[in-house]
């Protein structure tokens, strides 16, 4: 009894040892953005939420394998993709917009490279990548819109082809990302 | 052949009277919505609740259609363990934005994982899943609009069903489970 109680115990150790392992890999990657903060900047919950990562992520590129290969070979490099979209009031604007700030200072000051800061008909547009040795291992992309009333902010991780990030975009539907060609630095 | 349609209604009479056109966890988050939107009404369409007997039984079943579809479907269905769906009409839905279902706040602390969530006035979409051995186990699916209400929740290895149903939508997760899109 004692020996079941043992290799049960052991098991069950063993499993959430394995899934603590996988959280703590994606938020060890250079390119992942803890959202945590984010999240506390807002009283109400999140009107849009997206995370695709593991093995759901795995299954997203597998399905496009057999209409876009090329796709599904980008999406294979990919580690995850979080999404957060926030109705905005327009008491709110002026506090997201400085928070928004804050937080692109901080991306800089951990070694992300500003790739476009636009400001466009009152949108606010922040667009940072995080270099990696011979590739981009992540992106933050953070939106202030508040014409649409809404800010939306979106992290990919993993290996990212720049000028591929239009084509995630409209996979996924991330407005913000459809249209959207980063160029490497150098070439 | 007379054999096999003398077989069928009894099969499916054996299904419904084991349970399989009720699920409780369904009925529960039902209950939930109507408690939250009083004016709200939600009639029945389809609720199913499949087992791994019940899900072999329609493995078999679809054997004796004729034609590779069925067989593909047949093929699905091995793989998967239990399916519970839950159809319903919905009428006087006022605004979703503040929508909340505490089943789904109780899945997430149980472990789920949140692929997609999604509030708007005229919709809410949570889609949460489990992943085991680098494999997709447990599938929840909710969609709220102001016609339908859709739950579903899956379990076994999802991955080829999920494949094909994701490669049939183009990959819009969000797409999969809604009706007459």
């Amino acid at each position: 009894m004692k020996r079941s109680v043992f290799l049960l115990g052991l098991v069950l150790a063993t499993v959430w040892a394995g899934e603590a392992r996988a959280q703590a890999g994606i938020e060890r990657n250079p390119g992942y953005v803890n959202f945590a903060d984010v999240e506390s900047w807002f009283d109400q919950e999140a009107t849009m939420e997206v995370n695709i990562k593991g093995a759901l992520l795995k299954l997203v590129a597998e399905a496009s394998r057999y209409d876009d290969p090329d796709l599904a070979s980008m999406l294979g490099k990919l580690k995850a993709i979080q999404v957060r979209g926030y109705t905005l009031t327009p008491d709110e604007v002026d506090g997201i917009s400085r928070r928004t700030s804050d937080f692109s200072r901080r991306l800089e000051g951990q070694g992300w490279d500003t790739v476009a800061r636009v400001r466009e008909d009152g949108e606010d547009v922040h667009m940072y990548v995080k270099a990696g040795e011979d590739a981009i291992d992540g992106l933050m992309v953070m939106v202030v819109a508040p014409g649409e009333n809404e800010t939306v902010f979106v992290n990919i991780v993993g290996n990212i082809n720049p000028e591929e990030i239009g084509r995630i975009g409209r996979k996924f539907d991330i407005g913000p990302l459809d249209g959207a060609v980063v160029r490497e630095r150098g070439r | 052949m007379a054999r096999r349609l003398t077989l069928v209604p009894v099969l499916l009479a054996s299904m419904l009277l084991s349970g399989c056109i009720y699920s409780r966890e369904i009925a529960h988050t039902r209950r939930e919505i109507e408690r939250s939107y009083p004016e709200a009404r939600l009639h029945r369409q389809v609720v199913l609740n499949f087992g791994p007997g019940s899900l072999g039984l329609i493995s078999l079943l679809t054997h004796l259609v004729p034609g590779d579809g069925a067989r593909e479907v047949a093929g699905y269905l091995q793989d998967v363990e239990h399916v519970k769906l839950g159809i319903y009409e919905v009428e006087n839905m006022p605004a979703l934005d503040d929508l909340h279902i505490a089943r789904l706040d109780r899945l997430q602390r149980q472990g789920w994982e949140v692929a997609v969530k999604t509030r708007e006035e005229d919709e809410a979409v949570w889609i949460l899943y489990r992943e085991r051995d680098d494999s997709v186990r447990d599938l929840y699916l909710f969609v709220l609009d102001r016609d339908d209400l859709v739950i579903a929740r899956l379990r076994g290895d999802l991955r080829r069903l999920l494949q094909r149903a994701m490669a049939e939508s183009d990959g819009d997760l969000t797409d999969l489970f809604r009706r007459g899109d």
